[in-house]
């Protein structure tokens, strides 16, 4: 064996192993947003700080949000609140400030006793105040705004004679807060950057905590925070891989696959239940839960390539869900994994994704194929026109397929065009009905369930599967929501190209792996720097959330804030 | 999305096609030549004419507040212990010593059921198909009992739909070493009781074909029995085993009922399968499932009087004698049935 070439192949690879990881462009930086708390983001505020059972016993108060780009995330950076909404926030405060401070609670979540209920302990509601303000605030409290709260406390303390009392109604102060219910990018000058800004640490922590949590920072992030670590590389690397190496980690995850597959489809899908017996509300939620247990196994527990889940059979399984796939089960969620000859391979054959973009009563090719480009390749397909003709289709009684039935359709020039795009992926679904259960035939019809994804032709549905794994969109896409979904907002090709060029690079070279794009996002220099825009001025930690005609209608506390201050 | 939608519905409207829950099943249920079913539905047998005039001619039964208006006419001036209790005694301690009722036992000639002790007997029924030599005196027993008659008696309700409703009653069987459903001269028939809820399907009326059931074999192992038959056009036909004990809570109570030269009489589907389940039930044990299930306020809704009916069962009686009263003790009988398939996991 002759090795004479071995010395210049070891060359190569030394070189290709000293090469230098694609480095993030330097002006890569992201825009400050204000945004408002999902549902689940309140909700989870509120069992971090008071615990599940508080967090569960109200119905979370916030506004659905619109989804923008893809995200229901992004709909909240532009989403504001009505007088009602305030309301309703209003009650669900008071509801957790009552519960929070009732016997049964006080205990433990009121680090200290008042010398007296009936006549307050100014000392005491500063502690338990300060210390819950700081949490829900996601930043402490200047001394000030404290001071109000307290007053506040022991206000409604002489009314009521009651110091818990009057801890609640400064409690539900503090939960109707501006700055609660909204998460606000607060800067200051990047000194790496002359002239720039950067998220403070606390903002930082936030927007860590909600990307990879869905939850606020926790004590010891908040604490990261108040030390200035999150300022340095070394800290944030730290604190990063805390949240990174925690099990909550999962729940931040569903979080952002729930969105990015617009699973709040489900709150509202249904099923009509004559043509479809089978498919139950049991059926559907536990359709959206397999999916989200496939996709956390496979991207988080496994740390697999992200593609993969294209064209996985492994999956979990319900007794309520296993009747639709036609297999036995087991008690609870337990792994499963469908055989090789097994038409179902990858996301695209669960029954979340073949249900939720279907009819009531049949199928749809288009809204799969739509849902297919939109939801993985972020592509946009355009709407139909309003002045659509059916009158052909509904017409020809020998369409049976839903190939047929659009091949009619699209005699229409200006249909075709649109359809095009979504049909040819969508119909190669066509071997599972409206609600994803397998068919051999429509209407005794064979299935033509050959198809083209972006130039790849296929004759089955593991083609198709693999067309999808291999789009080189799809890594993109993953990145792009990752990354709008955790800055909070839309992203922009003018703004954010080459950020999302050097996130893609990232991942792929990575294996697209997610943990560890989540760590190339979360150290970014894009995630913490922000663009230069015009901000108007804002003062949020200082700023009273005290109301006017409780100073005006009481010149004592006036007198004790202003002594205070 | 939602303009989208609503316009491709209008597409949807045009080509909505109707589909049965068994035309979506892809795959066979039987598999590695097993399948298997769980009961949804076990009454007693009961043939019934339109106005019930061929089986009945002489009307129903009394029940307990029927029979109690007659016993006591001035009950307001007796005590409860010479009423109410009394009847209550007997009740939960019945005799066969006639009472002043005359019983109306079933005048027809026709029954469901099966030709148990393969004789034709006079006193046998005659199948609605012509096949003559049914036994069913438990028919015979309670066809003129309102509460036993579909569709709206108490029992013919209730105790049916404790069948679906408990856990504690979910029979399954299952056929093993099956070539085809259509005809197989020798399968093995397996009758357990399964631990899960029965899924019904979304209209919430049907219980779903491809559901899962694991096997009690633990508090469920006592029940288990295995049997020899054979499939003919689509019909299983066991041989009979010595017992059967079927749990049958209702309203709470748990009890059971114990059935004798228990035999299958199934027709298959890959989805379904319906049929009757026969045998000699023990007459003690019937009765005693009934009243620990139902209380006398259930009694009288049905019109059945438990002291009646308790001597009617043992004066019917035709089987396993008491060795040393010479009385029989078990009595012919034929449930209704019906399963749907499941996949049973061990």
């Amino acid at each position: 064996m002759k090795f004479t070439g071995f010395p210049a192949i070891l060359v190569v690879l030394l070189l290709a192993g000293c090469e230098q990881a694609p480095t993030e462009p330097l002006d890569n930086a992201s825009l400050p947003r204000t945004r408002l708390l999902t549902g689940e983001q309140y909700a989870n505020t509120i069992a971090q700080v008071f615990g599940a059972d508080i967090s569960e016993s109200i119905l979370p108060p916030m506004p659905p949000m619109a989804r923008t780009d893809g995200l229901l995330a992004s709909g909240a950076a532009f989403a504001g609140v009505t007088s009602d909404q305030i309301s309703q926030i209003q009650l669900s405060a008071a509801s957790v400030a009552e519960q929070v401070v009732d016997e049964d609670h006080r205990g433990f979540l009121i680090p200290c006793r008042p010398e007296s209920i009936s006549e307050g302990d100014s000392a005491c509601a500063r502690q338990f105040l300060g210390e819950t303000a700081r949490l829900l605030y996601r930043r402490p409290l200047d001394e000030a705004r404290l001071t109000e709260l307290v007053d506040i406390a022991r206000y409604a303390t002489e009314q009521t004679n009651d110091f818990y009392d009057g801890l609640a109604l400064a409690l539900e102060a503090i939960l109707l807060s501006p700055e609660v219910i909204f998460i606000v990018d607060q800067t200051e000058p990047d000194p790496n950057r002359p002239g720039e800004q950067r998220l403070d640490d606390y903002s930082l922590a936030a927007r860590l905590s909600f990307l990879l949590w869905n939850a606020p920072p926790d004590a010891n992030l908040l604490l990261a925070a108040e030390n200035g670590e999150l300022s340095n590389p070394e800290g944030l690397a730290r604190a990063v891989d805390r949240l990174l190496a925690s099990s909550r980690l999962e729940a931040g995850m569903r979080a952002f696959f729930d969105d990015m597959l617009g699973f709040d489809d489900f709150n509202s899908l249904a099923k009509d239940p004559v043509v479809y017996p089978m498919v139950t509300g049991a059926t559907l939620a536990d359709a959206r839960e397999q999916t989200l247990r496939t996709i956390i196994d496979h991207v988080l527990t496994e740390e697999a390539d992200y593609r993969d889940l294209f064209t996985t059979r492994k999956t979990f399984m319900s007794m309520s869900l296993a009747p639709v796939y036609g297999t036995p089960s087991s008690d609870g969620w337990v792994p499963y994994e469908f055989d090789e000859s097994s038409p179902r391979i990858g996301l695209l054959t669960h029954v979340s994704f073949l249900a939720a973009n279907s009819h009531a009563v049949r199928s749809s090719p288009t809204l799969r194929g739509k849902a297919l480009r939109e939801l993985f390749l972020c592509q946009h397909v355009p709407e139909p026109p309003p002045d659509v003709d059916f009158s052909g289709l509904e017409e020809d009684e020998n369409a049976l397929t839903a190939r047929a039935r659009l091949r009619v359709h699209n005699e229409n020039p200006s249909c075709a065009g649109c359809h095009l795009i979504t049909d040819p992926m969508g119909l190669s679904l066509e071997n599972f009905n409206g609600a994803g259960l397998f068919r051999e035939t429509e209407d005794g019809a064979e299935l033509d369930i050959t198809g083209e994804l972006d130039g790849v032709f296929y004759d089955d549905i593991s083609g198709l599967a693999s067309a999808m794994r291999d789009h080189p969109k799809l890594s993109y896409c993953l990145v792009n929501r990752l990354y709008a979904y955790g800055t909070g907002g839309p992203v922009t090709l003018k703004d954010d190209r080459d950020t999302l060029r050097w996130l893609e690079t990232q991942f792929i070279d990575g294996g697209h792996k997610l943990p560890a794009v989540l760590r190339d996002l979360a150290l970014s220099q894009a995630f913490s720097s922000i663009r230069s825009i015009e901000l108007p001025s804002v003062n949020i930690a200082g700023e009273s959330s005290m109301p006017t005609n409780l100073n005006d209608d009481n010149p004592q506390l006036t007198q004790a804030s202003a002594e205070n201050n | 999305m939602g303009n989208f939608k609503r316009l491709l519905t209008l597409v949807a409207v045009a080509a909505a096609t109707s589909m049965t829950s068994s035309s979506l099943t892809a795959a066979s249920s039987l598999r590695d030549g097993t399948i298997g079913y769980v009961i949804t539905d076990l009454f007693w047998s009961v043939y019934q004419t339109e106005d019930a005039k061929q089986e009945c001619p002489r009307g129903f039964n009394d029940g307990p507040r029927e029979q109690f208006a007659k016993l006591y006419p001035n009950y307001k001036d007796m005590s409860v212990e010479e009423t109410q209790l009394r009847q209550e005694i007997q009740t939960w301690h019945p005799t066969t010593e006639p009472d002043e009722f005359e019983f109306l036992a079933v005048e027809g000639d026709l029954s469901w059921g099966l030709n148990l002790d393969g004789k034709t007997a006079p006193n046998d029924f005659t199948h609605p198909d012509g096949t003559p030599g049914v036994d069913n005196e438990v028919y015979r027993s309670v066809g003129c009992i309102i509460g036993f008659r579909g569709p709206d008696g108490v029992e013919y309700i209730f105790q049916n739909k404790a069948i679906v409703d408990e856990r504690y009653n979910r029979m399954m069987i299952e056929l093993s070493d099956v070539d085809s459903l259509e005809n197989d001269d020798s399968v093995t028939i397996t009758m357990s009781r399964g631990m899960d809820r029965l899924l019904t399907d979304a209209t919430g009326a049907q219980v779903m074909a491809g559901g899962t059931q694991r096997v009690d074999t633990r508090w469920g192992k006592s029940l288990i029995r295995q049997m020899q038959g054979s499939i003919k056009d689509s019909v299983l036909t066991t041989e009979p085993i010595d017992d059967l004990i079927i749990p049958w809570m209702n309203l709470g109570v748990p009890s059971i009922h114990l059935i004798r030269d228990m035999r299958l009489q199934l027709t298959l589907t890959q989805d379904s399968a319906s049929g009757v389940l026969a045998g000699y039930a023990d007459v003690d044990t019937w009765y005693k499932q009934l009243i620990r299930n139902d209380s006398t306020h259930h009694l009288s809704n049905g019109q059945i009087s438990g002291i009646s009916l308790y001597k009617a069962l043992r004066k019917f009686a035709d089987a396993y004698p008491n060795p040393e009263s010479g009385e029989n003790t078990a009595i012919s009988t034929s449930l209704d049935v019906k399963l749907t398939q499941v996949f049973i996991t061990h």
